[in-house]
Formats: structure tokens, sequence, C-alpha cells
């Protein structure tokens, strides 16, 4: 551990040795410092209205042979500077040994490739093992101040392009592992150069002839040809005109490889799409060297799986194309730990958000988001509905840690970003930067507002049957904490020493729909437009289980292996032995009766462990969704086991009853089975875009209110009404599942010759009255749909008692009179 | 080794770069467009074909066959204030929302039943006499 030297006049001393830095405590003529408040921030610290801003910067001494700087750890929101004495930088080799890459000289500064670039550490720096260190630590909210400084952002600016071209090139060397000595090396450093541009730079355009080489480090670049004018159009008209070809390529890919042999130009348009870092490489140079020209062409094929086409050609599935642009434009694809809904699999229940809320005191999901429709599998007509819902993605270049003034919100060495609320001062800056609204300002805890809780709440809302009540609008604009996903850090989810990360949400959805994941992994169309080099730059953890589900495929064998089995077994030994027979010889008691009773105790008894596993959310418990599965399979082989235990006599009034209470059980149960397994599909077929109860029922409302207000009555209560508000419409919703275009489209033209004879004025009252209540009518259909995923349990619920309490007196009559 | 000075930042640069490292001015020589680009002859704005600008037209409800949503905007129809009937919403007529789900729960038990009385029957009257 380094030791911190707290000094007041070494910690000024230090920035006035290090030239970059030094103008930060430059002194006036007449004494004082020419940027004092600044400086008393980052070296000391200042408290603003009883709230502590900074320190930003810690003077630490390293000693001999200690690592400041890991390599591969995601920790990014410090940088350092090199105050006196010598460190070394050195990566993993591919035997696993050290291996030096350079030397950090005094004076320097390191470890803002990390930070500036949201990307792991690329190499471990440590101090020399001949002399101690003494290092400037800078967390990242001094950057906002240091910018100012000219001398410290020209070093800035130009080391992280020195530091980007070197390491590509090692990582390419180290992927590639070409065997090429240190001259040439030197000549691909000096041909080259690092260059990083901002979302919409037009790279180059179709006819420029081709002076560089374009090897994409990170970010994504869309290619267009066939457009005249903007390349943004290729967007638009690439669905209807065939000449347009329109691609995308991300990290790991290499452009213009052709123009080596010869002048060339360009057969596309290059459009940056998001932040976007690149090695250049002067075509010229590698004309000239040959040498230098075969390590080129092996180092930035070897890195990509799918080396890009000379030119873009029009896309043979538009709607996949459609999906990667989204992801790309959305950000989501940049998302280090991206959570996904497979709204075909949500039952809607929102048993993520009560788990995240369970977990953290306030729930940091909200169910809607970003939607996305992705072909399945290019030209077949499945697509998948997907929802990244508005909960922290931790982002590569993440916007909400630039402005922090206190540093409360960080990225951890395992690439998550967290906020510390003992630092927060809820400034909402963070909430404010966010662009998926990730962030949420809530009171501080033990504040009036947050506090406002009945003594014996927990008991009344246990045994309470009505909706927990909606957290309260946060109204101060004091004592606000910032709060966000932080994927259970620190939670029961994830106690210490854990191997596998676990997230509430993750863990308590009964269908398996919520998982968090590796976009670059998840979706397939993205990951074929990356290199190799750079699918793994992420730290989720996730498996694609919407994909393929190990788990749920062997519960699904082996629970219906054991119902056909089992079920086969209970009527084959009814059947040989008779329901009465021993079957331990002649005056045994254990009869077959009694064996299959025992087994549909038992299923009974694992049955409802299901229930007591849906009221853990604060630790482990295994997946809920294969909770579910064991439920439903060991449910219906109970069943069938207790079916043959009744036989053919249902016996007195309490035992018919316990088999009739039983039945409907299982009726009820496998109803919502089957619920569980249509309803969200036909729903997301019907609305595409994801909607909330709340929000249709919300929508149903004003369009009731609009249609009761609208003039022409006669007209719309004659024949609007009764042909969009029957039950035939409403079908017609679920049978057709069309468009809501189409479906509005069909509706007017359905009522055009009715309007004919009508004043323009009234032909507009009429059609928007018509296209009222077919939207009506679709949100109805919505609006059933939800009602129909919930309607089944409390008759499932009740039944389930009422055949708990008949089979308790039913096993205490039985041992009762067997025991007599 | 020499070295030359960047004409764009002025940094003193190893003769052998092909970029300067200060600005990433470039050094060697690059070939330049002879023709002018399309996208620089044209306005820079979308040029959008007839055929997407009418599906788009179509896609948004204002196809040229139907322009009565588009002289909604334009004619306003003054009418006496008396003429004019309101109805109330439909919604405060409405029953509770607890009877509409008490009538739907009832349908959905007495249909569970239902479905267990038809069982019943068939293990008592067709199953029940091969058993015995």
């Amino acid at each position: 551990m380094p030791r911190v030297i707290e000094n007041h006049e070494r910690m000024i001393q230090a920035f006035q040795d290090v030239s970059i830095i030094s103008e930060l405590v430059e002194k006036l003529p007449n004494g004082e410092f020419r940027n004092e408040l600044d400086m008393d921030i980052i070296l000391f610290g200042r408290s603003y209205r009883g709230k502590q801003v900074g320190p930003y910067a810690r003077l630490l001494e390293y000693s001999p042979g200690e690592s400041i700087v890991t390599e591969g750890t995601w920790e990014s929101s410090i940088f350092y500077i090199l105050v006196t004495g010598a460190l070394e930088a050195s990566v993993t080799g591919g035997d696993g040994a050290r291996v030096k890459v350079g030397e950090i000289p005094a004076g320097n500064s390191f470890g803002e490739m990390a930070l500036l670039s949201g990307t792991p550490r690329t190499a471990t720096v440590s101090v020399a093992a001949r002399d101690s260190a003494l290092v400037l630590e800078i967390t990242r909210p001094a950057i906002r101040l240091l910018k100012d400084l000219p001398r410290f952002a020209k070093s800035l600016d130009r080391n992280y392009r020195a530091y980007g071209l070197a390491i590509t090139l090692n990582e390419l060397q180290e992927f590639t592992k070409p065997n090429i000595d240190a001259t040439l090396l030197k000549r691909f450093n000096d041909a080259a150069r690092f260059a990083v541009y901002e979302e919409d730079h037009v790279l180059f355009r179709e006819g420029d002839p081709i002076n560089r080489v374009v090897f994409v480090r990170n970010g994504w670049v869309e290619r267009v040809s066939g457009i005249v004018g903007n390349p943004r159009a290729a967007e638009l008209l690439f669905e209807t005109d065939e000449s347009v070809g329109l691609d995308f390529i991300g990290a790991g890919s290499c452009l213009g490889l052709d123009a080596i042999g010869g002048p060339k130009a360009w057969k596309y348009t290059a459009l940056v799409r998001k932040r976007t870092e690149v090695v250049e490489v002067a075509v010229t140079r590698l004309r000239e060297d040959e040498e230098l020209r075969s390590t080129v062409v092996s180092f930035f094929t070897g890195s990509a799986e799918n080396v890009p086409s000379i030119e873009p050609t029009h896309p043979e599935d538009v709607r996949r194309v459609n999906a990667v642009a989204r992801e790309i434009e959305t950000g989501i694809v940049d998302a280090g730990n991206l959570l996904v809904m497979d709204m075909a699999k949500c039952i809607r229940c929102g048993n993520c958000s009560l788990a995240c809320h369970k977990v953290h005191g306030n729930s940091r999901l909200v169910r809607r988001g970003i939607h996305i429709e992705r072909p399945l599998k290019l030209g077949r007509a499945g697509v998948q509905s997907v929802l990244a819902p508005s909960v922290c993605m931790h982002c590569q270049d993440a916007k909400c840690l630039t402005g922090c003034p206190t540093g409360a919100i960080a990225r951890l060495p395992d690439g998550k970003i967290d906020i510390d609320p003992t630092t927060c001062i809820g400034c909402s800056d963070c909430a404010t930067q966010c662009p998926y609204d990730a962030i949420s300002m809530i009171a501080r805890p033990g504040t009036e507002t947050s506090a406002a809780k009945k003594r014996f709440g927990w008991l009344f809302s246990f045994f309470s049957l009505s909706e927990p009540p909606l957290p309260l609008a946060v109204v101060q604009t004091e004592n606000l904490l910032a709060v966000k996903c932080n994927l259970c850090h620190g939670t029961g989810m994830n106690p210490p020493g854990s191997k596998r990360a676990a997230y509430s949400c993750e863990e308590n959805c009964p269908t398996g729909a919520l998982v968090r994941v590796n976009p670059r992994e998840y979706f397939d169309e993205i990951k074929e437009t990356i290199g190799i080099v750079a699918q793994s730059r992420t730290h989720a953890v996730g498996e694609n289980i919407h994909k393929f589900d190990l788990f749920a495929t062997v519960w699904h064998v082996i629970g219906i292996a054991a119902i056909i089995v089992g079920s086969g077994l209970a009527v084959w030994g009814t059947r040989t032995f008779s329901q009465d027979t021993s079957l331990l010889g002649p005056d045994g008691w254990f009869t077959a009766r009694w064996a299959t009773g025992l087994t549909g105790l038992a299923c009974i008894i694992w049955v409802m462990l299901y229930p007591m596993r849906k009221q853990i959310y604060r630790r482990r418990a295994g997946a809920l969704r294969y909770w579910m599965l064991s439920h439903i399979y060991i449910g219906v082989l109970g069943g069938v086991v207790l079916l043959v235990h009744g036989g053919t006599s249902s016996g007195g009034l309490l035992t018919s009853m316990l088999m009739i209470s039983f039945d409907l059980v299982i009726v009820s149960g496998l109803f919502g089975a089957l619920c569980y397994v249509i309803v969200p599909r036909l729903m997301t077929r019907i609305e595409r875009e994801p909607l909330l109860i709340d929000d249709l029922e919300a929508r149903r409302k004003e369009l009731r209110l609009e249609l009761a207000n609208a003039q022409l009555n006669e007209l719309i209560q004659r024949k609007v009404r009764r042909r969009f508000l029957g039950l035939g419409y409403l079908l017609r919703q679920y049978s057709r599942r069309e468009g809501l275009d189409k479906m509005l489209a069909d509706a007017r033209s359905e009522f055009r010759s009715a309007s004919e004879s009508m004043n323009r004025s009234d032909v507009a009252r009429l059609m928007e009255a018509v296209e009222n209540a077919a939207m009506l009518r679709r949100v109805d259909a919505l609006i059933y749909l939800h009602t129909l995923l919930k309607l089944w349990v409390p008759p499932h619920v009740l039944f389930t008692s009422l055949m708990l309490v008949l089979m308790v007196i039913h096993i205490i009559q039985v041992v009762y009179f067997n025991v007599r | 080794m020499g070295s030359k000075t960047c004409g764009k930042c002025g940094e003193q640069v190893d003769e052998a770069k092909a970029f300067c490292p200060g600005c990433g001015h470039s050094f060697v020589e690059e070939e330049k467009r002879t023709t002018v680009s399309e996208f620089d002859g044209s306005d820079e704005t979308m040029h959008l074909g007839q055929t997407m600008y009418n599906q788009l037209l179509a896609d948004m409800g204002l196809s040229k066959s139907y322009e009565a949503s588009n002289a909604e905007a334009v004619v306003t129809e003054i009418r006496p204030e008396a003429v004019v009937e309101i109805r109330k919403p439909e919604v405060s007529a409405r029953k509770p929302a607890y009877v509409k789900w008490l009538i739907l729960g009832g349908i959905v038990v007495f249909g569970l039943v239902l479905v267990v009385i038809l069982a019943a029957i068939v293990i008592l009257y067709v199953l029940a006499p091969r058993f015995s």
C-alpha cells in the first residue's frame, strides 16, 4: 500500500515540479495563487453549505516494485502523474509472463486512456525495482478544472493519442502474433496516427481518393453507397431503393486495404455513428515499404472475424439493418452490462421491479425504455421483441461520470458504475447527464419525507390483498441522494466470496424474460460487425437464456419424463396390486393407496415451496424461473398420482370435496400456465411497442371521453359504435394482429362512402371518431390480455387454500383410523 | 535523426513521422479529389425520391386521395353554444371496477367448475364401469 503524504507544502511542491500541471499553482506578482479556487478544491477540498467538495488529488509514495495500475481492471475514475522516480508499463504475454512494453518518465501522466475511453486498463504500471516513486493520484472531477490549463490540455491530448496508437498496435500484435522486429514496429508507428471522431463525422466520401487505411479500434461506422447528398438519407431510402448499399462495421474492422496496391477511390461514404477511435495508416508509406505492407495486412485482417466487403451492398434483410441501426443509435451496444427483456416471455407481473424495490428500498427499474424488433434469422418471419428498460446499463462512455463534483459516482474495478451515498451531495448532475433516465433522485434516507412509515406496516402489508401503494413523489429539493442500479453490489444477492454475479430482477423473473447480458454477444447482428479483438470488451457475465437455457431445457425434459413415468407407474401399480392390497406382505399397512397418497403429498409439499420462494427477494434462493417450472411439472405429476390415489370411488363428502378442490387447483393452474405461454406472445404481436397497463387504462379513459364528447352523435352512435365497439371487432384484434396504421386505414375506408355527402368539417369529425373507436377497441383488446394474465390467480389461490385445509383433515382422519 | 517542424502546431517532430504526434497533421503527400463530389454539388439536404415521398405521406395517413384530416384545421364551423350537446363521459356512468372483477371471476370459477364436473362425469360414468 502506498504512503499518503498530506503535507500541504509538499503537495503544492509536487504540482510545481510537474510542468503539465504547474500552471495550477502559479503565483501572481503579488504572491497570491493565480488559480486559487481551483487549486484549493483539487488539492485540499472545500465545504459548500456543509457539503464537502474535493479534494481531487492525493500525493502517494510507492515502494519499489509496487503496482499502481493493474491490467484488465475497469476502475477508470483515476489517472496518475509521476512526480519523481521511474515506472514500467507491462502487459501479460501469451504464456502468462509479464512483458515490459515501455517506461514512464517523471512528469508524465498515465491511466487517462481508460478514464477517457471507458475501457479496462490496458497495461500494468508498477514502480521500477531500484527506486521508490512519488505519484499524484487525480480523480475524474479534477479534469473539468485542469483542462483549462493550456499545457495540461495539450499534454492530455498528445498522450491520449500516443498511448492509443501504442496500445492498438500492441493489441494487434498480441492477437495476431506476427514475428516482427522493433525497427519494423517503429516504421509502423511512424506511418500511423490515432484519431478520435465524434458522432456524425464523415470519415470520407464516395469517390474520394484512398489516402489512409482506417482501422476501427472502438466505435461504429456506417458505410453507405449509391446516395447523392446526405448519407443519413440512406436509412430512409434503402428499404425502397435497391441501388442503395448500407451496412455497419464495428471495432476490429479495417477499411481501405484494397488501395495498398495502387491509387483507388472509396466506393462508399463512411459516417461515424458513435464516438469512434481509429488508427489511420498513410497509404503512401505502405506502397513504398513492402515489409510494412504485409505486416499491416496481417495485423488488420487477422484481428477481424468477418473482413468487411470492398463496398456495402443492398441488405438482404432490411429488418436486420434496421435493428443494427437502432441498436447503435440508441447506444445500447456500448453497454457494459445490459438488461434486456424478451417481451414474448414477459408476463407483465412486475416482479422484477418489486424485487429491485425489496433489495434496495427503492426500485431502480422501470419497464419502459428502448424497444427493438430484430429478426431471429435472416429472411425468416420470426421477430424478437426486445425491451431494454430504463435502468443503468453501465455504459463504456458513461456521461454520468463526467460532471460529478465529488467523484461520488465512479466505475469500480469490476466495471460496474456505482454511487457512494456518503460522498453524494444530491446535486442531480449525474441524473441530468444520463441519456437513459436511469438515475433517480430520492429523499436521503432518514430525512422526514422518506421516514414516513407505519410502525407495523410490514405486518399489514403481508396480509393485505390490495396492491402496494405507489411510493411518494419526491418533492423536496434538499437532502437528495442519487440512486441507480449497481448490479446488486453489496447486497445479499452478492455476498462476499460469491463466484457468480446475481441480480434481484433477473433472479425473480418467473419466466426468464429478463436477463443481463453483454450486448455484443446477445445481438448476433452486432457480433457479426465487430472483430474478434474487440469482442470481449465488456464485463457482463449473463448468458443468453432467450436463445438457449440449459437448466430450463433439463427441467422440461425431466418434468415431462417424470409425468409420463410417474403416471404410468401409478396406474400400473394400482391395476396390478389393486388399491388396498398390501405391498409389504399380507399384514403390512403399506398399500398402493398409501404409496400414491404419500407421493402426492410429497409433490404438494414441493409445489407449495414455490410461493414461499417468491417471498425471498433479498438473498439468493435459486432463479425463480426454475422454481416455476418445477412447480408446474411436479404439480401435474402430483395431480395424476392423486387422481389414481382417489380411484373410481369419490368416497365420502370430505374426500369428494378434496378431490374436486384438487382438480380445480390443477385446472386453474394449467389454465394459468397456458396464459403465460400464449398471452405475452399475442400481446407483443398486437402492441409492438411495449405498453404498461397504466398507460393503456389512461388511454382508454381518454378515448372514451373523446368519443362521448364527439359531435355527429347520431351517426357515431348508430354506426361507428356498433361497428367498432362490438365483439366482432374485438376478436379481429386477436385474429389479425395487424399494424395500427393498417387497422386505422381500413377503419377509415369503411366509412368513406358514408362521408361522401358530408361537408369537410363533418368528414374530419367522423374520421376522428372512427379512429378513436377503432383505437379504443385495440386498447380494450390489450387490457383484456393484461387482465387474463392475472385473472386465473385468485381462483388458483382460493382452491389451493381450500384443498390444503381439506387435505390436512383427510390426513388426520386417515392416520387416526389407521392407528385405531 | 533529423526533425521537422509541424506547420500546424509548431511542434518539433521526428523526420520519419507521417503524422504530427501533437496535432495529427499529415506530413505525407495525399491525393486530392479531382472532381466535385456529388454531395458538395448538392444543397446537402436529403433528396427523397417521389416514391419515398408518397410512401411517407401514406404512412402518415396523408395520401392525396384523402384530404379530410387536413381540412379540419382550416375549416372552423361556428355554432351557437346551446346547440352543441356535450355528453357526459361514459366512465362516470359505468359500474364500479370491483363489479367487473366479480363478474369476470365468477365466469372463470363457473368455467372451471364446469370442467371439473365434466371430468367427474367421465370418471364416474365412463371410466368407473371399466375399472370395476
